[in-house]
């Protein structure tokens, strides 16, 4: 080496050879040390749960809301539960004082809780109104009746802000951001390439695919219908319970503070066909706490 | 100092007047100025030290990387493109197999070349320097480098024996670091004559050239750690891992893709041949 190169300011490729051989390298660690944290999920959460990569790639999204007509979008690699959260998984939460604990709920999500928002009958008519109960929630509704409750079935009775807060608790447990998917990733994970109809291809809703229309008259487990999951193997994705994504349906924003009305996808045990396609798309109030209403959760590819 | 080796102090603790010379505001501002160097000086060895460590122990790194990662790359990458390329046999008017098979192709010729210069065998040793090393390079820093010279003919003095260090340093030679040590030091710099105002305007200039090599070192290891080599190997330490252990789990993912490829590869052949 001249002496000059040796004490001026070295260019770095000087330095470095083969760097796209080391930066591949790079990037496989950096994917691999994420799946290592994102693993830690499961040491936290009981079975059944999993992650699944799903690839980046393009998906069209029907117009409404915030939305004046078909809009194709690229989605970076991400990964996705399996399956909705179920009644065991949601419990820890419960169990760790998570409705008691300021730190993981939004503003808006705090004050609503407290102020136990809820459906109640008016006095002088039978109108049902939604409103501030006075008695703050300390767990989902319906946590008591056993046609919900059961461990592999999913949480349902959750708001849109239980759901976020429960990603919050999670993520700090788990040490990476894990969050609710955005409805462009929950659409993608459903729906691959290929635009189909329903997560499984284009046949229509049967009872071995599905749990729609009332068939079974109340949510099944999350691994009951194998059949019907998604072509990257995301299971429950149509029919069961409606899951929260994190996308606002007036603005679609992704920012968790407010209180815009959020976005709803894959039908429940009581839609008919039409909304739980894989395009299919509801708002709901992030207060609302539905029997058909759960969510999963999701993670960046790269965390 | 008096007779003997005491020093004479009067009651009161203080040096007797009458044996302290007065300085002059020069000499006063000179003493500042070299103890402001002196300060430096220490800084910069420090400083150059990091940079050769750093620089020496990306460099065996990446040798590392390069014998046990190269081949697996340049071997996947070559598995992948013979599947493009029987996609593109079983499908020969397909646009999207030929552009596939092409960049695939490639792909592959580029990591061959980029594997070709590291053979597999032989995993270079990495690059650990003692503490001894440490310390002879930081005294040849402190003495020897080329921004505290006092001319251009000392400059370019110390400018080869620094290159002659870094070199030994890299090559963990301690006794060719202290042969350069001594080697400068009897060199008659040091000696000759001036007055404090040219002395003064000397340690000045010094003073500035030290603090933008100090920058220009800051500047150097910021751009080495930004390297995807520099990356890793943060990546490593910051985990509390060995960059041995990370590669060797990278390895393992490698060579599951690899297995992965054949599989399909394997699949595609069969599936041809049935036809």
């Amino acid at each position: 080496m001249s002496e000059e190169k040796r004490l001026t300011p070295r260019p770095v490729q000087g330095i470095t050879t083969g760097n796209d051989l080391i930066q591949r390298g790079l990037e496989a660690v950096q994917r691999l040390s994420g799946r290592q944290v994102l693993s830690r999920v499961k040491d936290i959460l009981p079975p059944p749960f999993e992650w699944v990569e799903i690839p980046g790639g393009k998906v069209t999204l029907k117009p409404g809301g915030y939305l004046k007509d078909y809009t194709t979008f690229e989605v970076k690699p991400f990964v996705i539960a399996k399956y909705p959260i179920t009644n065991a998984q949601f419990a820890r939460f419960v169990e760790a004082g998570g409705y008691h604990q300021k730190q993981w709920w939004t503003e808006c999500g705090w004050r609503t809780k407290e102020e136990g928002w809820g459906w109640v009958i008016t006095d002088t008519d039978d109108d049902v109104i939604y409103e501030p109960t006075g008695r703050p929630w300390t767990r989902p509704r319906f946590w008591q009746y056993s046609d919900w409750n059961q461990p592999e079935y999913p949480v349902v009775g959750v708001s849109w802000y239980e759901a976020m807060a429960f990603c919050n608790w999670l993520s700090s447990k788990v040490g990476t951001r894990i969050t609710l998917p955005t409805e462009q990733q929950w659409q993608r994970a459903a729906q691959g390439d290929d635009g189909r109809e329903y997560p499984w291809g284009n046949e229509p809703p049967s009872p071995q695919l599905c749990n729609v229309a009332k068939w079974a008259g109340r949510t099944t487990p999350v691994t009951r219908y194998p059949a019907g999951a998604s072509p990257y193997g995301v299971m429950d994705m149509s029919g069961n319970v409606w899951e929260w994504c994190l996308t606002g349906w007036k603005t679609g924003t992704t920012d968790p503070e407010g209180d815009e009305l959020r976005v709803l996808r894959g039908g429940s045990w009581v839609s008919d066909h039409d909304n739980t396609r894989c395009a299919g798309r509801v708002r709901g109030y992030p207060g609302y706490r539905y029997d058909s209403g759960g969510f999963r959760v999701c993670a960046s590819a790269a965390s | 100092m008096a007779p003997g080796g005491r020093v004479l102090i009067s009651g009161d603790g203080n040096v007797f007047k009458g044996l302290v010379k007065r300085k002059s505001p020069e000499e006063q501002e000179l003493e500042d100025k070299q103890h402001q160097l002196a300060e430096l000086e220490e800084e910069l060895s420090q400083r150059e030290l990091d940079l050769a460590t750093l620089t020496a122990e990306l460099q065996s790194c990446e040798q590392l990387y390069m014998t046990v990662m190269g081949w697996r790359y340049a071997e996947l990458d070559a598995i992948r493109a013979q599947i493009a390329k029987q996609r593109l046999e079983s499908n020969p008017t397909s646009s999207q197999a030929r552009t596939e098979y092409t960049r695939a192709k490639e792909q592959a010729r580029a990591s061959a070349e980029s594997a070709g210069e590291h053979p597999r065998e032989a995993a270079p040793e990495r690059f650990t320097p003692p503490e001894e090393l440490r310390k002879l390079y930081r005294e040849v820093a402190k003495h020897v480098h080329p921004d505290l010279a006092v001319d251009d003919e000392d400059r370019a003095i110390r400018t080869r024996l620094m290159a002659q260090a870094n070199e030994a340093y890299e090559q963990g030679d301690a006794d060719r670091l202290r042969a350069i040590l001594e080697q400068y030091e009897a060199s008659p710099e040091a000696v000759r004559g001036e007055t404090i105002g040219d002395k003064l305007i000397r340690l000045i200039r010094k003073i500035a050239r030290v603090r933008q090599r100090l920058e220009a070192i800051s500047e150097e290891i910021a751009a080495l750690e930004a390297t995807p080599i520099g990356q890793l190997y943060a990546r490593a330490r910051e985990s509390g891992e060995s960059v041995e252990w990370l590669l060797e789990r990278l390895a393992k993912h490698v060579d599951e893709e690899i297995a992965g490829a054949l599989e399909e590869w394997a699949q595609l052949v069969r599936k041809r041949g049935w036809r």
